[in-house]
């Protein structure tokens, strides 16, 4: 699928691309359907964008990715999705990779991120048995300490859009619970793929950026940055997820522009970043940086 | 339909986080949450979006912690609380996290449930009231 729609025109291919996605799609809900809960596209309330499919039966929950054409140029950015959707759900949800069966070069990239799911399944040759079949918990959980310092970062970064006037006070709430020597620092970080762009800059472990004033929606607006900052916080080593370097990012947002609403605040907050109006960027790097370095 | 996506995803967690019968339950009050939508006058559909998921929230949220704690507790307060102060498997909501929930679940949710005449103004606030819910379900879901 993938091969042939990579060549010939941008445009159609991405239709066509999508086109065979969604019947693809089609094709394993209507076969996961017969035994379990589909859910096609969940709508999360932490996620801009989730797993595509959601199925469940008692006591099992499987999550289902099939790359997108984006993810097929940059396989990272599915990784930033797997990990994402991964804290959001509960720590026994399955994760399976859905994949083109025939050999296809141009997949390897994908199909080496096979290790961070608990199952890779050809398409072509889809068999419904073995997945129904994943018993709970055959992924290794994420570890309970990531996740609690990733819930406390999107709390940080949530509150701290809401109210940026509230930092000290926020600092001294939300301290990291990995201050305690149990932080790992890599000593290198990925900065964002923007890097050359005026509109991102990072000072410390704190990516600043601006907004592009010809993208309305939030999402659009961070859509560029979600996954340098994601894959720089976090580094997966097969199913285990670490926290890498401890990072997240502010967005400026224009005095005179309307807020985003919660929903697209809370989004931003889990994938790392906070939507700040009317305070200096010194300011704002010094409040990121102090909580992610639990001194206050 | 208004908030398939949302509900579907939210009785999928439900059923694989839940006894059975405890899903079957809290997905029948979230299917209402769909059916509401149906509703012409717009006060009172707003009401019945706010009540189904509330009921279904904590109904959720009650048979997950006796589920998983052997704990019974009969609000979402009391859950709230249990969770900040002991947990699930020693996983403790922050204080952080226990205070959004509150403030932005539990006494909104109040308002609505409990004070003559209180309506959600318009469809954003519901939007807004159930997102916090979700939030609050999928968070202790993934303790």
């Amino acid at each position: 699928m993938a091969r042939s729609l990579r060549r010939g025109n941008g445009g159609n291919c991405r239709s066509s691309f999508q086109r065979l996605r969604s019947d693809a799609l089609d094709n394993v809900e209507g076969r996961l359907g017969l035994e379990l809960f589909v859910a096609r596209q969940p709508d999360l309330p932490t996620l801009f964008t989730g797993p595509d499919l959601l199925a469940s039966r008692t006591g099992t929950t499987i999550a289902f990715f099939l790359p997108k054409s984006s993810e097929a140029q940059h396989p990272r950015a599915l990784l930033a999705r797997l990990v994402l959707s991964r804290l959001a759900l509960p720590p026994t949800t399955s994760t399976v990779l859905l994949l083109e069966n025939r050999p296809n070069p141009l997949d390897a990239p994908l199909a080496d991120l096979g290790a961070s799911f608990t199952a890779v399944v050809p398409l072509s040759d889809l068999d419904t048995t073995s997945i129904i079949d994943l018993p709970s918990g055959t992924q290794r959980p994420v570890d309970p300490e990531v996740r609690a310092w990733h819930s406390e970062r999107t709390a940080f970064l949530l509150a701290y859009s809401a109210d940026p006037g509230s930092a000290k006070r926020l600092l001294n709430r939300t301290a990291s619970p990995l201050l305690h020597g149990r932080r790992v620092r890599s000593g290198w970080i990925n900065p964002p793929s923007t890097e050359s762009s005026p509109r991102v800059t990072w000072q410390g472990d704190a990516y600043i950026a601006q907004v592009d004033p010809g993208r309305a929606r939030l999402f659009d607006q961070l859509q560029r940055f979600l996954t340098p900052i994601v894959m720089a916080t976090f580094g997966v080593d097969g199913e285990d997820l670490l926290i890498a370097h401890p990072s997240a990012g502010a967005l400026q947002w224009p005095s005179g522009w309307p807020m985003p609403s919660l929903r697209e605040l809370r989004r931003a907050a889990f994938a790392g970043w906070a939507v700040v109006p009317n305070l200096p960027l010194d300011a704002i790097s010094t409040s990121i940086n102090t909580w992610l370095s639990g001194r206050t | 339909m208004a908030h398939r996506r949302r509900i579907d995803a939210l009785k999928t967690l439900a059923i694989g986080a839940l006894p059975a019968a405890d899903a079957g339950v809290v997905n029948a009050e979230f299917e209402r949450v769909t059916q509401a939508g149906k509703v012409r006058m717009l006060q009172r559909r707003y009401l019945l979006e706010v009540i189904h998921s509330s009921r279904a929230i904590d109904t959720g949220l009650q048979r997950y912690l006796f589920h998983r704690e052997s704990v019974l507790k009969r609000n979402i307060g009391g859950v709230l609380t249990y969770l900040r102060d002991t947990g699930i498997a020693g996983n403790r909501l922050s204080f952080h996290r226990y205070k959004s929930h509150t403030t932005n679940v539990a006494k909104v949710r109040n308002t609505f449930a409990h004070e003559a005449g209180a309506f959600p103004a318009n469809s954003s606030e519901v939007e807004a009231l159930l997102d916090a819910m979700d939030a609050c379900l999928t968070d202790v879901f993934s303790l």
